[in-house]
Protein backbone atom coordinates (compact mmCIF):
# COMPACT_ATOMS: atom_id res chain seq x y z
CA UNK A 1 0.00 0.00 0.00
CA UNK A 2 1.34 3.66 -0.58
CA UNK A 3 -0.30 6.78 1.03
CA UNK A 4 -0.83 9.62 -0.56
CA UNK A 5 0.91 13.14 0.67
CA UNK A 6 -1.75 14.26 2.81
CA UNK A 7 -0.67 11.71 5.28
CA UNK A 8 1.71 11.48 7.77
CA UNK A 9 4.63 9.12 6.85
CA UNK A 10 4.73 8.29 10.28
CA UNK A 11 1.18 5.91 9.97
CA UNK A 12 3.35 4.54 6.95
CA UNK A 13 7.03 3.86 9.28
CA UNK A 14 4.67 2.05 11.65
CA UNK A 15 2.69 -0.17 9.87
CA UNK A 16 6.26 -1.11 7.79
CA UNK A 17 7.48 -1.83 12.02
CA UNK A 18 4.45 -4.39 12.35
CA UNK A 19 5.51 -6.07 9.45
CA UNK A 20 3.12 -4.56 6.37
CA UNK A 21 4.63 -3.35 3.17
CA UNK A 22 3.25 0.35 3.16
CA UNK A 23 5.35 3.75 2.10
CA UNK A 24 4.37 6.97 1.90
CA UNK A 25 4.43 8.70 -1.34
CA UNK A 26 6.47 11.25 0.15
CA UNK A 27 9.06 8.52 1.12
CA UNK A 28 9.11 7.37 -2.65
CA UNK A 29 9.91 11.40 -4.27
CA UNK A 30 6.17 10.62 -5.28
CA UNK A 31 4.87 13.73 -3.70
CA UNK A 32 5.09 16.19 -6.91
CA UNK A 33 3.75 13.34 -9.22
CA UNK A 34 0.14 13.97 -10.97
CA UNK A 35 -2.93 11.90 -10.07
CA UNK A 36 -3.01 9.31 -13.06
CA UNK A 37 0.74 9.00 -12.95
CA UNK A 38 0.86 8.14 -8.71
CA UNK A 39 -1.74 5.48 -9.31
CA UNK A 40 0.47 3.85 -12.49
CA UNK A 41 3.65 4.12 -10.21
CA UNK A 42 1.15 2.20 -7.58
CA UNK A 43 -0.13 -0.53 -9.96
CA UNK A 44 3.54 -1.03 -11.20
CA UNK A 45 4.38 -1.72 -7.76
CA UNK A 46 0.92 -3.84 -6.75
CA UNK A 47 0.20 -1.10 -4.34
CA UNK A 48 -3.13 0.01 -4.00
CA UNK A 49 -3.33 3.97 -2.91
CA UNK A 50 -4.85 5.69 0.46
CA UNK A 51 -6.24 8.85 -0.66
CA UNK A 52 -8.54 11.60 -0.11
CA UNK A 53 -8.79 12.63 -3.29
CA UNK A 54 -11.89 10.89 -4.10
CA UNK A 55 -13.34 12.78 -7.25
CA UNK A 56 -10.19 12.83 -9.25
CA UNK A 57 -9.45 9.28 -8.65
CA UNK A 58 -13.50 7.96 -9.25
CA UNK A 59 -12.99 9.94 -12.55
CA UNK A 60 -9.37 8.49 -13.49
CA UNK A 61 -10.73 4.62 -12.30
CA UNK A 62 -13.61 4.72 -14.85
CA UNK A 63 -12.30 5.86 -17.88
CA UNK A 64 -9.11 3.37 -17.13
CA UNK A 65 -12.30 1.17 -16.71
CA UNK A 66 -13.52 1.80 -20.29
CA UNK A 67 -9.97 1.54 -21.24
CA UNK A 68 -9.35 -1.68 -20.07
CA UNK A 69 -6.76 -0.72 -17.64
CA UNK A 70 -6.39 -1.84 -14.13
CA UNK A 71 -5.52 -0.23 -10.97
CA UNK A 72 -3.72 -1.94 -7.63
CA UNK A 73 -7.02 -1.03 -6.01
CA UNK A 74 -8.13 2.53 -4.19
CA UNK A 75 -8.52 2.95 -0.23
CA UNK A 76 -10.70 6.18 0.39
CA UNK A 77 -10.89 8.59 3.54
CA UNK A 78 -13.14 11.17 4.04
CA UNK A 79 -11.85 14.56 6.46
CA UNK A 80 -15.24 14.61 7.44
CA UNK A 81 -15.30 10.89 8.83
CA UNK A 82 -11.54 10.71 9.52
CA UNK A 83 -9.55 13.66 9.96
CA UNK A 84 -6.45 14.06 9.14
CA UNK A 85 -3.61 15.51 11.98
CA UNK A 86 -1.43 14.17 14.61
CA UNK A 87 -4.16 13.08 17.08
CA UNK A 88 -5.32 10.31 14.54
CA UNK A 89 -2.39 8.77 13.37
CA UNK A 90 -3.06 6.01 16.23
CA UNK A 91 -6.41 5.40 14.44
CA UNK A 92 -5.42 5.50 11.00
CA UNK A 93 -2.68 2.92 12.01
CA UNK A 94 -5.09 0.60 13.75
CA UNK A 95 -8.05 0.90 11.25
CA UNK A 96 -5.08 0.08 8.32
CA UNK A 97 -3.65 -2.66 10.22
CA UNK A 98 -7.12 -4.34 10.49
CA UNK A 99 -7.55 -3.32 7.02
CA UNK A 100 -4.47 -5.29 5.33
CA UNK A 101 -4.28 -8.05 8.04
CA UNK A 102 -7.89 -9.15 6.65
CA UNK A 103 -6.32 -8.45 2.85
CA UNK A 104 -3.31 -9.78 2.82
CA UNK A 105 -3.02 -10.91 -0.98
CA UNK A 106 -1.26 -7.97 -3.14
CA UNK A 107 -3.44 -8.41 -5.30
CA UNK A 108 -6.75 -8.34 -2.76
CA UNK A 109 -7.51 -4.60 -4.09
CA UNK A 110 -7.03 -5.10 -7.97
CA UNK A 111 -9.51 -2.93 -9.55
CA UNK A 112 -11.12 -2.46 -6.18
CA UNK A 113 -12.43 0.73 -4.53
CA UNK A 114 -12.83 0.40 -0.65
CA UNK A 115 -13.82 3.33 2.19
CA UNK A 116 -11.58 3.53 5.37
CA UNK A 117 -13.95 3.68 7.73
CA UNK A 118 -14.72 4.10 11.69
CA UNK A 119 -17.04 1.57 13.31
CA UNK A 120 -20.43 3.20 13.40
CA UNK A 121 -19.92 3.29 17.42
CA UNK A 122 -16.73 4.96 17.91
CA UNK A 123 -17.89 8.18 15.85
CA UNK A 124 -18.73 11.16 17.31
CA UNK B 1 -24.89 45.97 -14.88
CA UNK B 2 -22.41 45.87 -17.92
CA UNK B 3 -19.69 48.64 -18.15
CA UNK B 4 -17.05 49.44 -20.74
CA UNK B 5 -13.98 50.69 -20.11
CA UNK B 6 -11.77 51.47 -23.04
CA UNK B 7 -8.47 52.35 -22.19
CA UNK B 8 -7.85 56.33 -23.69
CA UNK B 9 -3.99 55.81 -23.42
CA UNK B 10 -2.00 55.17 -26.48
CA UNK B 11 0.39 51.88 -25.39
CA UNK B 12 3.29 51.61 -27.77
CA UNK B 13 3.70 48.53 -29.63
CA UNK B 14 0.58 47.41 -28.42
CA UNK B 15 -2.14 47.31 -31.67
CA UNK B 16 -5.10 44.83 -31.05
CA UNK B 17 -7.75 45.06 -28.97
CA UNK B 18 -9.45 42.48 -27.26
CA UNK B 19 -12.79 43.07 -24.86
CA UNK B 20 -13.64 40.79 -22.87
CA UNK B 21 -16.63 40.07 -20.45
CA UNK B 22 -14.73 40.21 -16.75
CA UNK B 23 -16.45 38.25 -14.33
CA UNK B 24 -16.75 38.63 -10.46
CA UNK B 25 -17.44 34.39 -10.99
CA UNK B 26 -13.99 34.07 -11.80
CA UNK B 27 -13.57 30.87 -14.29
CA UNK B 28 -16.67 29.62 -14.64
CA UNK B 29 -17.43 30.81 -18.12
CA UNK B 30 -21.16 30.83 -17.37
CA UNK B 31 -21.59 34.87 -17.14
CA UNK B 32 -24.70 36.71 -18.29
CA UNK B 33 -24.57 37.66 -21.57
CA UNK B 34 -22.36 34.61 -22.76
CA UNK B 35 -25.20 32.13 -22.98
CA UNK B 36 -25.10 30.80 -19.13
CA UNK B 37 -27.40 30.99 -16.14
CA UNK B 38 -25.65 32.46 -13.37
CA UNK B 39 -28.44 32.28 -10.97
CA UNK B 40 -28.89 27.80 -11.63
CA UNK B 41 -24.89 27.39 -12.41
CA UNK B 42 -23.77 24.24 -11.08
CA UNK B 43 -20.39 24.78 -12.24
CA UNK B 44 -17.54 23.21 -10.71
CA UNK B 45 -14.56 25.39 -11.32
CA UNK B 46 -13.11 27.01 -8.92
CA UNK B 47 -14.28 30.46 -7.75
CA UNK B 48 -17.75 30.13 -9.01
CA UNK B 49 -19.35 32.32 -6.83
CA UNK B 50 -22.90 32.15 -7.41
CA UNK B 51 -24.28 35.19 -4.57
CA UNK B 52 -21.57 37.38 -6.61
CA UNK B 53 -22.55 40.13 -8.97
CA UNK B 54 -22.10 39.40 -12.87
CA UNK B 55 -19.62 40.30 -15.15
CA UNK B 56 -18.05 43.89 -16.14
CA UNK B 57 -16.91 44.37 -19.99
CA UNK B 58 -13.48 46.05 -20.21
CA UNK B 59 -11.42 46.42 -23.06
CA UNK B 60 -7.48 45.62 -23.18
CA UNK B 61 -4.72 46.17 -25.47
CA UNK B 62 -2.65 43.32 -26.19
CA UNK B 63 0.18 42.47 -28.27
CA UNK B 64 -0.38 40.51 -31.59
CA UNK B 65 1.24 37.27 -30.40
CA UNK B 66 -0.75 36.92 -27.19
CA UNK B 67 -3.64 37.36 -29.45
CA UNK B 68 -2.10 34.71 -31.44
CA UNK B 69 -1.14 32.67 -28.27
CA UNK B 70 -4.78 33.41 -26.96
CA UNK B 71 -6.56 32.02 -29.81
CA UNK B 72 -4.21 28.84 -30.01
CA UNK B 73 -4.72 27.83 -27.00
CA UNK B 74 -8.80 28.84 -26.62
CA UNK B 75 -8.97 26.59 -29.76
CA UNK B 76 -6.65 23.88 -28.67
CA UNK B 77 -8.84 23.84 -25.03
CA UNK B 78 -12.04 24.31 -25.86
CA UNK B 79 -12.68 27.62 -24.04
CA UNK B 80 -13.86 30.60 -25.36
CA UNK B 81 -11.26 33.40 -25.57
CA UNK B 82 -13.27 35.48 -22.93
CA UNK B 83 -13.07 32.07 -20.14
CA UNK B 84 -9.11 31.67 -20.98
CA UNK B 85 -8.87 35.77 -20.59
CA UNK B 86 -10.67 34.92 -17.13
CA UNK B 87 -9.23 31.93 -16.06
CA UNK B 88 -5.67 32.89 -16.92
CA UNK B 89 -5.97 36.28 -15.38
CA UNK B 90 -7.39 35.27 -12.57
CA UNK B 91 -5.05 32.70 -11.16
CA UNK B 92 -2.16 34.88 -12.42
CA UNK B 93 -3.09 37.79 -10.03
CA UNK B 94 -3.85 35.08 -7.44
CA UNK B 95 -0.13 33.66 -8.22
CA UNK B 96 1.75 36.92 -8.22
CA UNK B 97 0.32 37.37 -4.35
CA UNK B 98 0.64 34.01 -3.34
CA UNK B 99 4.23 32.58 -5.29
CA UNK B 100 3.98 28.92 -3.41
CA UNK B 101 1.12 28.39 -5.12
CA UNK B 102 -0.16 26.73 -8.20
CA UNK B 103 -3.38 25.49 -9.63
CA UNK B 104 -3.53 22.37 -10.97
CA UNK B 105 -7.15 20.75 -13.28
CA UNK B 106 -7.78 17.12 -11.83
CA UNK B 107 -9.38 14.46 -13.37
CA UNK B 108 -12.45 15.74 -12.49
CA UNK B 109 -12.06 18.96 -14.40
CA UNK B 110 -11.75 21.51 -11.09
CA UNK B 111 -9.47 23.59 -10.99
CA UNK B 112 -7.57 24.37 -7.64
CA UNK B 113 -4.89 25.78 -5.58
CA UNK B 114 -2.60 23.28 -4.33
CA UNK B 115 0.82 24.13 -2.50
CA UNK B 116 4.36 24.39 -4.82
CA UNK B 117 6.28 21.10 -4.95
CA UNK B 118 3.59 19.18 -3.14
CA UNK B 119 0.18 17.29 -3.90
CA UNK B 120 -1.60 19.11 -1.28
CA UNK B 121 -4.43 21.41 -2.31
CA UNK B 122 -5.37 24.45 0.06
CA UNK B 123 -8.51 22.90 0.94
CA UNK B 124 -6.65 19.49 1.97
CA UNK B 125 -3.64 21.84 4.48
CA UNK B 126 -6.61 23.54 5.45
CA UNK B 127 -8.23 20.46 7.02
CA UNK B 128 -5.22 19.27 8.59
CA UNK B 129 -4.64 22.84 10.00
CA UNK B 130 -8.28 22.33 11.87
CA UNK B 131 -7.41 18.77 12.92
CA UNK B 132 -4.62 20.05 14.57
CA UNK B 133 -6.66 23.48 15.57
CA UNK B 134 -4.37 25.92 13.93
CA UNK B 135 -0.97 24.66 14.94
CA UNK B 136 1.30 25.29 11.52
CA UNK B 137 4.40 23.21 12.82
CA UNK B 138 2.23 20.28 13.33
CA UNK B 139 0.63 20.05 10.52
CA UNK B 140 4.19 20.84 8.31
CA UNK B 141 5.44 17.73 10.58
CA UNK B 142 2.48 15.50 9.96
CA UNK B 143 2.59 16.54 5.99
CA UNK B 144 6.32 16.17 5.82
CA UNK B 145 6.75 19.55 3.78
CA UNK B 146 8.14 23.01 5.31
CA UNK B 147 6.00 25.27 7.86
CA UNK B 148 6.66 27.96 5.06
CA UNK B 149 4.66 25.70 2.97
CA UNK B 150 1.86 25.51 5.66
CA UNK B 151 1.71 28.89 6.54
CA UNK B 152 1.38 29.79 2.15
CA UNK B 153 -1.45 27.91 2.48
CA UNK B 154 -2.87 29.42 5.42
CA UNK B 155 -1.94 33.37 3.68
CA UNK B 156 -4.17 32.02 0.67
CA UNK B 157 -7.24 30.77 2.43
CA UNK B 158 -6.90 34.11 4.27
CA UNK B 159 -7.38 35.95 0.95
CA UNK B 160 -9.56 33.34 -0.74
CA UNK B 161 -11.08 31.41 1.97
CA UNK B 162 -14.77 31.82 -0.22
CA UNK B 163 -13.37 30.18 -2.98
CA UNK B 164 -11.23 27.09 -0.96
CA UNK B 165 -14.30 26.97 1.22
CA UNK B 166 -16.29 26.12 -1.80
CA UNK B 167 -13.05 23.37 -3.25
CA UNK B 168 -13.48 21.71 0.56
CA UNK B 169 -17.33 21.97 0.18
CA UNK B 170 -17.13 20.35 -3.28
CA UNK B 171 -14.42 17.59 -1.98
CA UNK B 172 -16.96 16.30 0.51
CA UNK B 173 -20.03 16.50 -1.82
CA UNK B 174 -18.64 13.55 -3.93
CA UNK B 175 -17.08 11.91 -1.00
CA UNK B 176 -20.31 11.54 0.13
CA UNK B 177 -21.82 10.53 -2.74
CA UNK B 178 -19.39 8.08 -3.51
CA UNK B 179 -19.40 6.31 0.14
CA UNK B 180 -22.90 5.92 0.48
CA UNK B 181 -22.74 4.24 -3.39
CA UNK B 182 -20.06 1.94 -1.78
CA UNK B 183 -21.81 1.69 1.17
CA UNK B 184 -25.27 0.38 -1.23
CA UNK B 185 -23.00 -1.49 -3.10
CA UNK B 186 -21.56 -3.80 0.27
CA UNK B 187 -24.74 -4.24 1.39
CA UNK B 188 -25.92 -6.24 -2.23
CA UNK B 189 -22.31 -8.32 -1.93
CA UNK B 190 -23.20 -9.33 1.61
Amino acid sequence: MALDHHYSPAIAAQLRADGHDVVAAIEMGWETEGDESLLSLCHNEQRALLTNNVADFVAIIRRWAVEGRSHSGLIFTSDTSLPRGRSTIGMYIELLQELLNSNVRSSAFVDRVHWLTRPRSSEQ
Amino acid sequence: MAVKVVEDQPIPQLDQQITIAHSSTLWCGRTPGLGGDQGNCTCATVGCMRDKPGSVQRSFRLSPRTIDLLDASASAGGESRNALVDRLLGEALRLQRHPLIRFQQGAAGRRQPLMVGTRLYVHQVMSAIRTSHGDIDQVAEYLGVSPRLVRAAVDYYAEFSGEVDEDAAVAERVEQSELERWERQQRALA
